[in-house]
This record gives C-alpha cells, structure tokens and sequence, in this order.
C-alpha cells in the first residue's frame, strides 16, 4: 500500500513538472515547440503516454487489491463481529456471547471484521490497520485487518451518520497471540462489570 | 454555400455507435456479473474455470467482436466517404471511425480484467 | 453610399428593436430573451455562490483550531451539507446553464434560443427552488444530511423533521430548470445554427455544450428519480430504500451517484469549451485538433457513466466490479489528456500573447491537473479504500470542481464580460485578485490533502489536539481567508468595470467567433440579420461581417408581421429549412413557476389533497403557453433573403418543438429505465427478498391495459395519416383519448385491486409506481388528445400544419412503449422472484 502510494506520488509529481514545463516552454518558446506537429502532440501526449502510465498503474493497483480482499484462505482467518449503531460500536466474537467496546485482535495473523449496523449507515475504519468499509443496514461487510505488532489503534467512523458522527471514535488493540485469550477474557470481565 | 453534399441527420449516430456499443457491454457485464454473484456461478465449475467467469469472457469476446465490427463499418464509411480531410462528410465520419476505435480501446480496458480478478469478493 | 447604408442599418434596429426589446419596469418580468435571462442566471448564480462561500467560511472558522465549540455538529451538519448543495445545485449548473443561455445564440448566430419561455420558466423554478432551501436554512430546518444524503439518515426515521424534504423538493424544483436547459441547449444547438454552419463548422464551445447538454438528459433523470421514490418513502411510507422490507439504501446511493458522477463531467465540459475558445484567441491561431476534441469530448460524455461506483468503492462490491469502475476512472484521464495537449499544441503553433484571461487559464491547469493526478489516485482500488471519505478526498474534489469549474469561469468572466458591458476590463484589480484566489485556494485545499492522509475523516464538527491536523487545519482555514478576500477583489472590479471601463466598439480581444460580429452590449434582436457562415466558426472576420449584418445584407434583414424571426436549419449540413417564430415576452412562465411552487409548498407541508389544486392550475397555464402559437392559415414558403425561401417552422418537418419533444421523451426514457434497473437490482441485491405476497393480476387485465394503451398510440398514427390526406384526424383523437380514459381506468383497477399494499414490501411498491407511472402518462396522453382536438375545431391545423397532432403522436408513442415494457414487467416479476437463488 505504502508503495503504490508512494510511486503514485513521485509519477504524478514529474507528470505535473512535465506539463507544467511544456506549457511554459510553449508560453515562451513556441518555436521549438512547434517543431511537433499537432498530431504527434495528441497522439504521443494526449494518448500513449497516459494509456501506458494508466495500464501499468492500474494492474499494479488490480494486483495489490487481490491482496487485499477477504478472499478464502487455507486456514479461515479469525472471525469478529463490528456491530455499529448511532453513535458507537460493538465488538463481538464468534466464540462467545460477550461484547466488548474496544475491539481484540491478535496481533501477526489476518482477522476478518464481520461490519454491520443496526441503523443508519457508517463505515469502520482503522486507518493503520486496513482500509475502510462501510457498514450498509440489511448487509454484512467483510473487512480483512492485520496489526503487525502488538499495540492499540486508533478507529473512526468514516461515513456521515448524523450529529454524533464526529465522536463516535474507537480502538482496536491487538496482543501478542500467545496473550490474546487471557487479555479477551480480562475484557469480557470488565465489560461484564 | 456548399450544401449540396447533404448528410442525413441518422448519421450523425454514427459518431455515437462505438460508444453506445461500450455501454451495453458495460451494462451487461456488470449485471451479468452480479446476477452470477447472486447465483453463486463462482462456485461451479466448467473445467479449469468458473462459470461466472465462463460467462463473462464470453460477454467480453462478444463486446470486442461488436465494437470491432462498428470500427469495420466506421472505416468502410471513412473510405466511401473520400479519406481524410476537413469537408463536412469525411469530416463526420472520420470522426466517427476515431470514436469507434476509443470505444473499442475503452472496452478493452475497462473489462479486461474479467479475464484475472476475483469474480465475488 | 456608405452613409445610406448607415441610415438603413438604423432604421433597420428600430424596426427590430421595436419588436424584440422588453420595456423597462414590470415587462422585465416577463422578459423570455436569452440576453436577459443569461444575465439573470449568471447574476442569481453568483448570488447563491457567495451564500455557498459565506457557508464555506463558516466551516473553516469552525475547523481552524481543534475542540471549537462555536457551532455544535447540528449547526455544522447544515453548514457542510448546504455549502454542498448550494455549490452544486444552485451555483456551477446554473452558471453554466446562464453562460450558455447568454451565449448560445450569439455564437451560433441565431437571435434567440429554441424556446424562450422555457428559458424563463427554468429561471423562476430555479429562483423559487433555490429560495426554498435558503430560507429553510434561515429558518434552521436546512437539509442535514450531507450533500448526497444517504438514505436512510435521510429516511423519516433518522431525519423526521422537514429537513429532507427541503432537500429532495427543493431540488428537484431547480431540476426542472436543468432539464429545459438541456432541451433547449440540445435543439437550439442542432436547430438553429447560421445558414452554412454545417457540424464541421461549428464553433468549438457549441460542440462542447451539446455533448454537455446531451449528458444532462441522460444524467439528471436517475437523481430525480430517487428524489421522486425518496420522497415517496417519506411521505407515503413506500419502503424503497428501507432494508427491513425489501429495500436498500445502495439503490439510493446508485441512483444518487450515476447522476454524480456525470455531473462532475456536465461541470467540467462547457467550462473546457471556454478554455477552447479562450486559448486560440490569445494563441492567435484557432483551436488545433478541433476533431480529436470533438471525439475526446464524446469520449468523456460515455465514459463518465462508467465511473459512478468509484464513490462507492467501499460499500462492499466485488473486486472484479470495482475494477471496471477504476478502469474507466482512469480511462477517462486519456480524453482529458487529448485535451490539455490540444491546448498545449495551439499555443505552441501560434503566438501567444498575454492578457487576464490567460492568467486564470493558467490557474486551471496548474489546479486542475493536480485534482487530474489525485483523481487518478483515488480510482486506484486499495488507495481508495484507505482515503475514501477523508480530507484527501475534499481535497481532490475541490481541486477538480474549482480547477475545472471556477477558474476557467473566471477566465470566461474576464473574457466576455466585455461582450456584456461594452467596455474594456481594467487590470489593476484583476491580476493581484487571481494571485489572492490562486494562493488563498492552494493553501487552502494543499493542506487537506496532508490532513487526509493524516487520518482526518470528512464531516466531523471538529477535531481532537495533538493528532497532527491543527497546523494544517489552521492553514487551510487563513487560506480560506485570502481565497474570499480574492473573491470580493473581483467582485469589485466587475463593478468598476461597468462603471468606469473604456467603451469599444467592437471585438476588443481580436476574437474569430461570431458572438464579437455583434454590437456590444449585445441588441434586444442579437443580428440585424443572419450571416452565411462559408468556414469553420472560429475562423470569421467579426468586423467585416458585423458590419455586413447590421447594414441587412444577411438572411432575415426585415421584418414581417412583427414576428419575432430566426432561422432553423438542417441538423448536419445547416441549410435553411425553416423560418422559426418565436413567441413575445408573456407572464406565463412566472405564473406556472408560482404553480408549481405552491405545488412544491404544499408537498413540503403535507398538505397533500391541498396540492391538487395548484398541479390543476399549472396544467391550465400549461394548454394556455399554446395560446399564441400556431398558425391559422398555410403561408407556404417564406422569403428570408438573399434569394433563399423557407416555411414558418409551423409547416416544417422537424421543427424545435418537436425535437423538444424527441428530447424530453429521451430524458424521461432515461427515468424510466432507470426505475426498471431499480426494480431489479433490488430482487438482487436487497435484503429481505422474496416478499411474502405477489402481484396477482391475472393476464386478462394487464393485457386489455396493453391493447387500450397501444390502440391510443396507432389511433393518433391514423390521426396524423388522416390529417395528411386532408381531414378526418378529429374522430380518431377523440378514439385515442378515450382509448386513454380506458387505459387509466384500468390500472387504478389494477392499482386498487391486484398489489399488494405498497407500503408492506419494496417489490409491490416499485410495481406500484411502474403502474402510477404508465397511468400518469396516459392521463396526460388524453390532455394530449383532447389538445389535438382543440387545436383542429380552432382551426391550427392542417395537412400542412399538422405538428400539434404530430407532437402528440410522440407522446402517445411513448407512452404505449413504456406503458407495455411496464405491463411486461409486471407480469414477469413474479416468476423471476419466484427462481430468487441471491438476495441477502
């Protein structure tokens, strides 16, 4: 991801210098400018040049999404349940009743997040863990996350839901695998208090 | 006023025809597409590959195999009409032939990947 | 000689501005000229542009510094869905529609637009539509749902006040003015050029406007739509977008965003045809790759209906269909590209010279190829879902909509304001505001891209400290600052433009096109007469044929019968084949505006039975605009001049009116095909399918509606045939609306008998309104009828005149087409419900 972004940034820098320079040169010096002719100017500019740029950006881009998505693995990935409503979220897990208001995760693995809502429309988003998806009432969303190393992570609802949208903030905190049972029980226990 | 060389108002569809060609194969890939999600075609197979992805290519072959025969046309109207120029009839239909070849490009590209990605996730 | 030729020309005015000018004081009311209503639009435009800045303002003060408590998110929630709205709806596309209202016929060399009571109509709907929602704002019930409001914040359920349906009515009020727009933009463009502008010769700026003017046809109807089945759902409880009974949200943001996404395009595409026409005239050479831009532009107009789901990438649709979607999205840079270097390769083949304008085309592409560039990053899937909904995404959108709207606008403000006032525009204030507006808006909107990439969602009232968006955030809003304070530095200088700029007499910039052959500012008749154009149009000599025009010698140098007179053309070769008439100024339009705006009241107060009263006046307005229409007697052909004849456009074949028609019919095609993909693509995609009753009708009935609707449209056929042969179209029309009383009387049957309550599930209430929708159409099917009937007892019409009769059959048409697609529909639905293997 950090990749694409960055060749996306320095390619379009040089393509806004080289525009940007063509247009000076053909403020000031038209002359050499117009040694092309029109239709060497609209068909290497105008047409190779982005077709090439552009089918090379975009299966980049088609690549990278493959990793991405939610698609079957070999061994099923962690299942948790983000369940939205104005204006907070629940976290619940496949293997138990409880909920929690701070989502667990183990840290190192691949987690699906199971994103529904009970009323209007919100979008789970954890912008150092994955992209977004929205959570649309009727339909489950499925959002693959991983968290490199253990820490808590910080989660917005991305998708205006009215006038508690601004604060309806939470946090993903993954442990180490081996403490993840231990520290989701301790969590249980609070939210049972 | 050279208005003799009149050109019936229909034809002016012709600078259309590529792209209208584009649309439909957009329309019906992408609803294709998602009745076979609905269906669950990505979980049956016919041989090596799906057949939501079966159907798709086909959808894509007949796409191209459409929007080439409007190209075929678009040159066969460029020629009659006198090549290249700036005149009102090689005007319209020279044109018209440019179109057709974006559109064709543009379905190329923009369903083309029906041939790699992940049908339904 | 040449002092006869003066005297003639003046004489000449004075007959025409006789006829054609609209009296000061209460006749400005009335006024239908497309100078005057231009003005109007542009004006009323920039008005609501600075309440959309004022909100704009009020937003960057709210977000200059972290935990502001100076409006709580209620407030805020309308301050950034209004800013939205009001930028959108009220500001680009009116001032868009206002240039080329303004300018159309000045550059086509026509003496006004197709239908110039439309063009007023359009502007009151626009003003009264518009004024809804600023005085709903005022009131403190404003739209607060966003911009796009989602469904189902925007449901009666989330937003129970009036809110929404300040939003959903008020605009839809202002669409009607978008459509007649479109309509009229469509047929004045292929109508009623200049003898000899053949498509070829079109000047560049008109190509752009058809392309636009064809997509806003196309684009609009799916957002009226689903502002029409939104507000179905809020006031009658008809659960289209509600998931707990077969609807779905989705269906909303589909319907909202494939009108979109194309608007962004309709902003983008006549604002591009300024930048065209500007260029060569300052490159002292014509537009270079005039046909790749022809063919560019085409390509713009299919593909960016192809993109609409990019604003929905995160909503959890298949990757294989997100990539057709990013591809076109990056796709559609190509013609954008084929652009700039068209541009690129006229100024480098001519010589280039600076002035203001230029300035400000500078500003465009400096701002518009980086919103080019970022726009190219969030079609890119993975990146998408990382920013999407966040300040990189504002960022983004405000660099393509002010880069590729308001810039250029401000380089067409510099440009032509000289054609509006008649005098020259002084640059003391003109270079250091663009360099304010330059500087003030990259501050501003650089820095939300860092913002976005820092995490910083969009729509948030405010923003916790230390998360590294203070610094930015307060940039952004200082930059806001500078940015305004550029606005009223133009604003000043128009100002003082009017009052203190330099007369001229004619085409100050050395222009080639024919809107600087006129006067400036510009008479009441546009051309004393009608030029023959003998190259393309951006390369005529405007003084040599000003000159020529106003002295008489083109077409139509009279005038007869205090007709108002232009000339209509063969749509690709531009041949005069008619002689257009227009009609006068008249309060007509104002008066439907009124009845449509107390139509629009009452919906928005619930009053429902109440609003039946002002849509039966607006139909009798409606059958009152033909009062003055029309002929009573054959005149044959017409002498226009220079030798050449041609018929009043009564007797023609393909007159305006009745491409209108063609037109309006395509757009409301749209609409329907349109509810059909809604009925579809909730059996697919909706939760809460199969519903658990069906339509049962039975095949008798819908089969008898099939035949009656049909009959009704091959009765008026041989209605036409008969009136062609001479007679006897009177007994038929009478058949054919009768055929329609049978038709409407058989669905409301159907209707009451065999749905299921449309309010249980989506299925019956999308059956429901395909039913509603036919039985509408036939109902105005037999107004049409009954209409054909009036006309002939009154003696309109004839084997010559038979174009009210003609311009039924398209209606009658139509409606049969739709009316058996929807009767098929649903008849089908419940077998394809029943093979449901999807749904959720």
């Amino acid at each position: 991801m950090a990749t694409l972004w960055w060749i996306m940034f320095w390619g379009a820098a040089a393509l806004f210098l080289m525009v940007g320079a063509l247009y000076a040169l053909a403020w000031w010096r038209p002359a050499t400018m117009a040694r092309f002719s029109v239709g060497q100017w609209l068909v290497g500019g105008g047409l190779v040049m982005p077709s090439v740029v552009l089918v090379g950006l975009v299966t980049s881009a088609f690549v990278l999404g493959e990793r991405l998505i939610p698609r079957p693995l070999e061994e099923p990935p962690l299942r948790v349940h983000a369940q939205a409503h104005q204006w907070d979220w629940r976290f619940g897990y496949d293997d138990s009743d409880a909920t929690t208001n701070e989502l667990h995760i183990p840290a190192g693995q691949p987690v699906d997040v199971v994103v529904t809502t009970q009323d209007v429309i919100h979008s789970f988003w954890v912008p150092r863990l994955a992209g977004k998806i929205d959570a649309i009432p009727g339909h489950e969303n499925v959002l693959r996350i991983e968290a490199d190393r253990p820490g808590s992570y910080r989660g917005v609802c991305a998708e205006f839901c009215g006038s508690g949208h601004t604060t309806m903030r939470f946090t993903v905190v993954a442990h180490a695998a081996e403490d993840y049972d231990n520290a989701r029980a301790t969590a249980f226990a609070e939210a049972a208090r | 006023m050279s208005v003799s060389d009149t050109v019936p108002a229909s034809r002016v569809m012709w600078l259309l025809a590529g792209f209208i060609v584009w649309s439909g194969a957009f329309v019906a890939v992408y609803s294709v597409l998602s009745i076979g999600c609905a269906f669950g075609w990505d979980q049956a197979f016919v041989g090596p590959i799906s057949v939501q992805r079966a159907v798709l290519v086909c959808l894509l072959v007949v796409s191209l195999a459409a929007g080439w025969w409007v190209v075929r046309i678009a040159a066969e109207r460029r020629e009659a009409a006198g090549g290249s120029g700036l005149a009102l009839r090689p005007f319209m239909e020279t044109a018209a032939w440019m179109a057709a070849w974006a559109a064709l490009g543009s379905t190329l590209l923009s369903l083309g990947p029906v041939l790699f990605l992940t049908a339904c996730h | 000689m040449s002092e006869m030729r003066k005297t003639d020309a003046v004489r000449l005015h004075r007959e025409l501005d006789e006829i054609w000018h609209t009296p000061r004081g209460l006749p400005q009311l009335a006024a239908v000229n497309h100078t005057i209503l231009g003005r109007r639009f542009i004006i009323a435009a920039f008005v609501f542009f600075s309440i959309g800045g004022i909100l704009s303002m009020l937003i960057r003060a709210q977000l200059a510094t972290p935990n502001t408590a100076f409006v709580g998110p209620e407030v805020y929630n309308q301050f950034f869905t209004m800013h939205g709205t009001v930028m959108m709806f009220l500001f680009a596309i009116p001032m868009f529609e206002g240039f080329a209202i303004y300018l159309l016929p000045k550059l086509l060399g026509a003496r006004d637009l197709a239908f110039p009571r439309l063009t007023a109509l359009g502007f009151y709907c626009y003003i009264f539509g518009g004024s809804i929602l600023i005085v709903a704002m005022l009131a403190g019930v404003a739209p607060d749902s966003g911009w796009f409001m989602y469904t189902p914040l925007s449901s009666s359920t989330y937003t129970p006040g009036i809110n929404s349906d300040v939003w959903l009515l008020g605009i839809t009020f202002v669409e009607i003015s978008a459509i007649s727009a479109a309509v009229e933009i469509t047929v004045t463009i292929l109508k009623m050029r200049a003898p000899g502008m053949s498509l070829d010769r079109m000047p560049i700026f008109a190509w752009y406007l058809l392309v636009t003017a064809g997509m806003m046809l196309i684009g609009f109807p799916p957002l009226i739509l689903g502002s029409i089945l939104l507000e179905l759902e809020r006031a009658f409880d008809l659960p289209f977008f509600d998931p707990t009974r077969g609807g779905d949200s989705l269906l909303w943001q589909h319907l909202f965003w494939l009108f979109g996404h194309p608007e962004v395009y309709i902003i983008f595409l006549p604002a591009a045809g300024a930048v065209s026409t500007i260029i060569p005239v300052f490159a002292q050479r014509e537009l270079m790759g005039y046909r790749a831009v022809i063919v560019a532009i085409i390509a713009v107009a299919f593909l960016s209906f192809g993109l609409w789901v990019h604003h929905m990438f995160t909503v959890g649709i298949p990757h294989l269909a997100l990539a057709f979607f990013s591809a076109a999205s990056a796709l559609v840079a190509i013609p954008t590209a084929v652009q700039i270097f068209a541009w690129l390769a006229t100024l480098a083949h001519g010589r280039p010279r600076f002035d203001v304008p230029m300035l400000y085309i500078f500003g465009f592409l400096f701002v518009f190829v980086l919103g080019g560039l970022t726009g190219v990053m969030l079609a890119m899937v993975p990146f998408n879902w990382q920013v999407h909904d966040s300040y990189f995404v504002v960022a983004h959108l405000h660099y393509v909509l002010v880069g590729g709207f308001v810039f250029p606008m401000l380089a067409a403000a510099y440009y032509w304001l000289p054609h509006v006032t008649g005098r020259l525009t002084m640059h003391k204030l003109s270079v250091p505001a663009f360099w304010l507006i330059f500087v003030g808006f990259n501050m501003t909107f650089f820095m939300m891209h860092l913002t976005g990439l820092r995490g910083m969602p969009r729509r948030v009232h405010t923003y916790p400290s230390g998360v590294g968006w203070d610094w930015l955030n307060l940039l952004s809003s200082i930059g806001g600052f500078i940015l305004t304070m550029g606005f009223a530095l133009i604003l000043i200088d128009v100002i003082l433009q009017f009052k203190f700029g330099k007369p001229y007499r004619r085409n100050p910039w050395g222009a080639r096109t024919l809107e600087w052959a006129q006067p400036n500012p510009p008479p009441s008749y546009n051309f004393a007469s009608l030029p023959l154009v003998d190259r393309r149009g951006d390369m005529l000599d405007p003084h040599e044929i000003g000159n020529d025009l106003a002295a008489g010698n083109g077409y139509l140098g009279f005038t007869r019968n205090g007709w108002q007179e232009t000339l209509g053309v063969d749509m690709t070769t531009g041949r005069p084949d008619q002689t257009i008439v227009l009609p006068n100024r008249t309060f007509l339009p104002l008066y439907t505006a009124i009845a449509i705006g107390l139509f629009v009241l009452c919906l928005l107060f619930k009053v429902y039975w109440l609003s039946l009263v002002p849509l039966a006046i607006t139909l009798v307005l409606c059958l009152a605009w033909t009062n003055v229409t029309g002929l009573r007697h054959d005149h044959g052909e017409l002498d226009i001049g220079n030798g050449l004849t041609a018929p009043p456009h009564y007797e023609a074949d393909g007159p305006p009116s009745w491409w209108g028609m063609v037109f309006l019919l395509a757009c409301n095609g749209t609409l329907y095909a349109s509810l059909i993909f809604a009925v579809f693509f909730l059996w697919l995609v909706a939760p809460g399918w199969p519903p658990a009753e069906l339509v049962a009708t039975g095949l008798v009935l819908p089969l008898m509606t099939a035949v009656a609707v049909s009959g009704a449209a091959v009765l008026s056929r041989m209605a036409v045939a008969a009136n062609a042969e001479g007679g006897g179209a009177l007994p038929l029309l009478l058949c054919a609306a009768g055929a329609h009383v049978v038709t409407v009387g058989l669905l409301l049957y159907l209707i009451e008998t065999a749905l299921p309550d449309p309010t249980s599930h989506a299925y019956a209430a999308t059956a429901f309104v395909t039913l509603a929708y036919t039985a509408l159409h036939s109902a105005l099917g037999m107004v049409f009828a009954l209409y054909g009937v009036w006309r002939i007892v009154n003696g309109f019409v004839s084997a010559r005149r038979s174009l009210d009769l003609r311009i039924g059959k398209l209606w009658h048409d139509y409606t049969a087409l739709t009316g058996v697609v929807g009767i098929a529909l649903i008849l089908v639905m419940p077998l394809i419900v029943a093979i449901q293997g999807g749904g959720q």
